[in-house]
């Protein structure tokens, strides 16, 4: 899907950087619910991306519609801002 | 629902990362900027940090 590769991408563009894989599973969905992403209805999370400062606070939210890939630049560039 | 918006405290959590290890955001506190990423994989909601 294009979410591996998306992903993948991104990493690499960020240096390389490996990054852990979470799995929100259990309980199910409790990490999204606590970020205001989780579709009751369907059981899932809203594909969204967040940038947390080194202080804890988010700096930047975003939630994507369905079937579309975030963009890795937007996404470097608010990080970026943090310095 | 909406989703949270920049100034907003970001919850901490812990989560397993494979069969062994947990992760938490607490973890990168005071060191690294974080990126989180929920995405849909099959039936489950999964998240990145970097």
């Amino acid at each position: 899907m294009d979410t591996h590769h998306s992903h993948r991408v991104f990493a690499q563009q960020c240096g390389g950087v490996s990054y852990p894989l979470l799995s929100d599973f259990e309980p199910k969905g409790q990490v999204a619910k606590a970020y205001g992403v989780y579709n009751e209805n369907q059981g899932t999370a809203l594909r969204s991306t967040f940038v947390i400062d080194k202080n804890g606070v988010v700096r930047h939210s975003k939630v994507y519609p369905a079937g579309t890939i975030p963009d890795p630049d937007e996404i470097l560039a608010e990080v970026k801002k943090l310095g | 629902m909406a989703e949270l918006q920049p100034g907003a405290k970001a919850p901490d959590f812990t989560l397993p990362v494979g069969r062994d290890q947990k992760v938490s955001l607490n973890d990168y506190l005071g060191q690294k900027n974080v990126v989180l990423s929920f995405h849909v994989f099959d039936f489950t909601g999964n998240e990145e940090a970097g």
